[in-house]
């Protein structure tokens, strides 16, 4: 717990830097994490796979959006509100797909995100098609307008910070003992009386609900909306994202995040080249540190102290 | 009338194109019970290589045939160094093939460019008239080709002894190694194999639809559509589900907006998979024991 | 006289899994308390009951009731709330978790935590987490685990993992357990202590249904008996009763084989010393993290028929398994033919000159006939050259028609059936399958792993006859069976075993008549007395029950 908190007053730390860009993508980092958080706990500690988490993100950022726009309401409500909603959708896609497995269910959910993304780019009368949605309300705090990166940072990684004590209060209480008992041996978990299909479901939802407050934030904060960061190459982004963190560690996921999102920005310039990059990161991770690349570094870190003191023994 | 009739043929070829890529699939999913996600990036692959031959001068068929077996050995070399290391769990699997898949757009980008690139048409341009629809030369090549190479690797894994001993290693892994399979070499043949129907795949197909880096990920997710709709594990299944997916694509783009063309077979095997998940004609044989 | 219900009442159950009948019929009771035990020989469905009970199958007709309720097609998750705790056969702790952890996970459903209030971190998951703690550390304690309760679940010992599988079971707050198994590669020290933690837990006021093979585990506890046998119940009742029933004895001896087929008189004989063809000496091996066989030596020599037997459990398939090169050898050696085999890969054997038909035959089912047996030559097409595979040459094809012509006179039922897919097969024509299959690879040591399970004592007969020709015709046969009558029948020496080791051996006439096998099988003479002699409670309240 104590890393938590040594971790927020980096991060208020951090925000007073004097630099735009900087700022940018510790806001960026912050929403993404959200999202790659609830996959985390949805892969890593429950076990299963989800390729089309982009829509959670998508469909919250839409979602609290119109409902802002079309109800006139702040979006400090709406956000409330959509979250809710995408977690109820969540909830009732799991009831459709957990009962497939394996390469089944990492379909179903390409699916769900493939479906969702055409769905933001055809239904023109209500997302506004491919052009998106503009003139989306920004936050405001006291008549202050929410949008600069500066302003917005706070209520970023406000959000970020909270979601991290939440997934690490869970993954310590018992259910994160279920969660890890589900992963590991399913048929053991339901003879232990654990009602399986309900715990996967109630994740998946907790993990639509995060990446759907961290897609409200977004709009909110930007503006205005398009269909492009939603698509399936976010998925396959926050996936890479949990993959490097480990799959099943908060705060490796939180290095796979920000290591992800600096790398893209490093290799903007190189245009099309990150996605070479990402195949290979992603490849020599899995087969490398299967166990996260933070946790195999620390690792090779560890046994070059080791034999740097016997050398020098 | 021939609108119509223009969709059904157009919905064939590129539904032929979605049954190789689906055969591809089943030839590694009948060995190792893998599902390789890269295999649409291998159709890819096949093209980009043969067209770069082609640009150094290299004659058409030379091109080719080096292309096809390029992609092969890649696909035998992926199998040892990446999967196999890394598939200890069938989420994992998944992911390393996806990463792979992602890696293989990237090398293409980098040792070619982004730009959408063609190969000539292996028999001219002049469109063919078929009862009122016009269709280019290459289809016939496309659909040719692709039951061509159904049937023929529907006979392999039915009729010849190594095409049994495939099967073999995905039925019962413990008898087929009682007999003296060596079950992983079998592993790696099955995705040389693949590799090799996806390069075919590519290559006949860009001189009608072009190709570009990431053209792999929707043939290769078309044709494990295509797989799940005509039952895991059939070439046949795969080559009648990969047409369904095609033609039902093809008329959705020409009759709804061609934006929703790509959810269309997402909805199909949404269908498939929570009514039918054992496809039209079901699963052939569960891979393991 | 018993005044309440039953505990649990099964009734009528049948269970079939495509057209092979699991259970026929089954029926038994538990009462409040008790400790039953279901016995039963090899693929007698024990397991499959258990699974009814816990849940985890759901039977084609039957019901169970549990407490007065039905729950025969309820989820195992519910049944489990409901008070019934179950082990597995293989233990299956989680192994990335704590012995700790594994015993709180185990209590986690009946504490009924929400989710969003897990994610508070103080209030109500504080305190079921302590609480979890206390009363896992009080389960660990019942077991005789506390002291290991930090360590990772993936170093325990074998015995001590079973032990954590039921702390882990206990914790999910059962009233009836279900054991699978709980003896099962246990040392004879991890024994006693089972038994005493068993015997704890009825004095807790809990009531334990045990499947086990082995006899003398089930002596000390059992209660009461039900004896299964192709899924259906055979007999019922007291210890003394069970043990002495001659339907049980056939049942796990088996019947006698008659034979149809005379062995040569010029057939092998002890004198003429036969040559070692294959040597295991002081074979240890751990399978599924128990210890399996325990410095075990046996040895065959070239045209003999030498059998294996004992109960199940006793390490008789783990051994061929090892041989095979399917298990890994943790010490001992293995020497076919004075060349070693103890780290040569399974599919390297058979090119040795070892075919083994397997327990349960394990068939391509898909395939043909045919299909199955020409892939039994697999190994010697692709010893002529990798291309052989595709285009055969003349010679390789002369070789693979002159193997199926041996094995068509053989079974001829074969030959009439070659086009049938495999699957399809009755049990019997299947084993001649597995059989015709090992022997296309034109092996000179034969293995056979448990050939007469399921199937009738006439087909047994055929099987065991053809044998008899085959070692006439020079082949060393190596033959593991739980039908230890018809297996000594045709077998010319034959070792015993029980619990990894070797505990008889000799000629087959001299072990046939030796009462040192049924001890083996049903050995509770011995541990009767010793539980008689130590005045143990347990004794004394079944026998005070039968008088009251």
């Amino acid at each position: 717990m104590w890393r938590i908190g040594a971790f927020t007053v980096l991060i208020a730390a951090l925000g007073f830097v004097d630099n735009g860009y900087v700022l940018n993508l510790l806001v960026v980092i912050a929403l993404h994490s959200m999202s790659a958080l609830g996959l985390s706990l949805l892969m890593g500690y429950t076990g299963q796979i989800s390729l089309g988490h982009a829509a959670f993100y998508g469909l919250g950022a839409y979602g609290s959006a119109l409902i802002s726009m079309r109800l006139g309401i702040s979006p400090w409500l709406s956000i409330f509100i959509a979250t809710a909603i995408v977690a109820g959708m969540g909830w009732c896609l799991g009831w459709l797909v957990f009962r497939l497995r394996g390469h089944h269910l990492a379909m179903a959910t390409l699916a769900f995100g493939v479906i969702v993304y055409v769905g933001f780019v055809e239904l023109h009368d209500l997302t506004g098609g491919p052009n998106g949605l503009q003139n989306v309300p920004i936050f405001t705090v006291f008549g202050t307008y929410l949008d600069t990166d500066r302003l917005i940072y706070p209520v970023a990684w406000l959000a970020c910070i909270l979601t991290i004590i939440l997934a690490h209060n869970l993954v310590k209480s018992p259910k994160g003992l279920a969660m890890r008992s589900v992963a590991e041996n399913e048929r053991v978990a339901a003879s232990l009386g654990q009602d399986v299909s309900a715990l996967k479901r109630q994740i998946l939802l907790l993990s639509a609900a995060w990446a759907a407050f961290a897609g409200g934030i977004w709009a909110h904060f930007l503006g205005y909306l398009s269909p492009n960061p939603f698509d399936v190459g976010f998925s396959i982004k926050l996936l890479v994202m949990v993959a490097i963190g480990g799959f099943a560690n908060i705060w490796g996921v939180m290095f796979g995040v920000a290591f992800v999102t600096i790398l893209g920005q490093v290799l903007k310039p190189f245009g099309f080249y990150d996605v070479v990059v990402y195949g290979f990161l992603l490849v020599t991770v899995m087969i490398f540190f299967p166990n996260g690349l933070l946790d195999g570094l620390i690792k090779l870190a560890r046994s070059a102290g080791r034999s740097l003191r016997g050398a020098q023994a | 009338m021939t609108d119509a009739l223009q969709l059904l043929i157009a919905g064939l070829v590129i539904g032929s194109i979605y049954g190789l890529a689906g055969i591809g699939f089943t030839a590694v999913y009948n060995v190792t019970g893998v599902v390789n996600f890269a295999q649409g990036d291998f159709a890819m692959m096949g093209a980009m290589l043969a067209i770069a031959m082609m640009v150094v001068g290299t004659p058409m068929i030379v091109a080719i045939v080096l292309a096809v077996i390029i992609v092969a050995l890649l696909g035998g070399v992926i199998e040892r160094l990446a999967i196999r290391p890394a598939s200890q769990t069938v989420i994992r699997g998944i992911i390393i093939t996806i990463g792979l898949g992602v890696l293989l757009q990237g090398v293409a980008v980098v040792l070619w460019d982004s730009n959408p690139k063609s190969l000539p048409a292996f028999s001219g341009e002049e469109p063919i008239n078929l009862l009122g629809a016009t269709l280019p030369p290459q289809s016939i090549w496309v659909v040719g080709t692709a039951l061509v190479l159904m049937v023929a690797l529907h006979f392999f894994f039915q009729r010849s002894y190594l095409g049994k001993a495939f099967r073999a290693c995905a039925v019962n892994p413990f008898a087929a190694r009682l007999v003296g399979v060596r079950v992983p070499t079998m592993a790696s043949i099955s995705f040389m194999l693949s590799g090799a129907l996806g390069a075919v795949a590519g290559i006949i197909v860009t001189p009608i639809a072009l190709m570009q880096y990431d053209s792999g990920i929707g043939i290769g997710i078309k044709g494990f559509i295509a797989c799940i709709i005509g039952g895991f594990g059939h070439p046949i299944g795969a080559a009648i589900g990969g047409l369904m997916v095609g033609v039902i694509e093809a008329f959705a783009a020409g009759y709804l907006s061609s934006g929703y063309k790509d959810a269309i077979a997402f909805v199909l095997l949404l269908g498939f998979l929570f009514a039918r998940p054992q496809g039209i004609m079901g699963e052939m044989e569960k891979a393991g024991h | 006289m018993k005044a309440d219900p039953p505990m649990l009442e099964v009734s009528g159950v049948s269970v079939s899994f495509g057209g092979l009948v699991a259970l026929d019929k089954v029926g038994l009771r538990v009462e409040q308390k008790e400790i039953v035990a279901l016995i039963g020989p090899n693929g007698a469905g024990k397991t499959t009951l258990l699974n009814v009970l816990a849940g985890a199958i759901t039977p084609n007709k039957g019901t169970v009731t549990y407490q007065g309720r039905r729950i025969e097609r309820l989820p195992a998750h519910r049944i489990n709330a409901l008070g019934i705790a179950r082990t597995f056969q293989g233990v299956e702790l989680l192994q990335r978790l704590s012995v700790r952890e594994n015993v709180m996970a185990g209590g986690v459903a009946r504490a009924r935590l929400g989710l969003g209030v897990s994610m508070l971190g103080v209030g109500p998951p504080r305190r079921v987490e302590a609480q979890l703690r206390d009363e896992a550390d009080e389960f660990l304690g019942i077991v005789g685990l506390a002291a290991r309760a930090d360590d990772p679940a993936s170093i325990l010992p074998s015995g001590q993992q079973r032990l954590l599988g039921i702390a882990r079971a206990l914790a999910t707050g059962g009233d009836l357990i279900l054991l699978d198994e709980p003896g099962a590669g246990l040392n004879d020290i991890e024994k006693i202590e089972l038994i005493e933690v068993i015997r704890r837990l009825r004095d807790q006021h809990r009531t334990i249904l045990f499947v086990e093979h082995d006899m003398s585990v089930v002596g000390q506890l059992a209660e009461r008996i039900v004896v299964l046998d192709r899924g259906r119940v055979i007999a019922e009742g007291l210890p003394n009763d069970v043990r002495r029933s001659p339907e049980v004895i056939e049942a796990y001896l088996g019947q006698p084989a008659a034979r149809t087929y005379e062995p040569s008189k010029t057939a092998k004989s002890a004198e003429s010393g036969p040559t070692r063809l294959l040597n295991v000496e002081d074979l240890s091996v751990r399978y599924t993290g128990l210890l399996a066989l325990d410095d075990l030596s046996i040895e065959i020599g070239a045209g003999e028929i030498v059998a294996v037997v004992g109960a199940n459990g006793a390490g008789k398939s783990t051994l061929l398994k090892t041989i095979a090169g399917f298990v890994p050898v943790a010490d001992g050696t293995i020497t076919f033919d004075d060349r070693a085999l103890n780290n040569v890969r399974a599919e390297s054997i058979v090119g040795a000159g070892i075919g083994m038909a397997p327990e349960g035959r394990e068939l391509f089912p898909t395939l043909s006939v045919m299909d199955n047996l020409m892939l039994g030559n697999y190994s010697r097409i692709r010893q002529a050259g990798f291309f052989n595979l595709i285009f055969r040459s003349s010679q390789t094809q002369q070789d693979l028609d002159k193997r199926l012509k041996a094995v068509f006179e053989l079974f001829p039922v074969l030959l009439e059936r070659r086009d049938q897919l495999a699957g399809t097969l009755s049990g019997g024509q299947g084993q001649m399958l597995a059989i015709g299959r090992a022997l296309m690879s034109a092996p000179r040591l034969l293995m056979l792993d448990e050939p007469s399970l399921g199937l009738a004592p006439l087909i047994v007969s055929e099987i065991m006859s053809t044998l008899l020709r085959l070692r006439d015709e020079g082949l060393t046969i190596l033959l593991v069976e739980q039908n230890a009558r018809a297996a000594l029948e045709v077998a010319d020496r034959a070792y015993v075993l029980a619990a990894g080791r070797v505990v008889a051996s000799g000629s087959a006439n001299e072990l046939a008549g030796d009462k040192a096998i049924s001890d083996a099988y049903l050995g509770w003479e011995g541990a009767q007395d010793t539980a008689l002699s130590a005045g143990e409670p347990l004794i004394e309240t079944a026998g005070a029950r039968r008088g009251a």
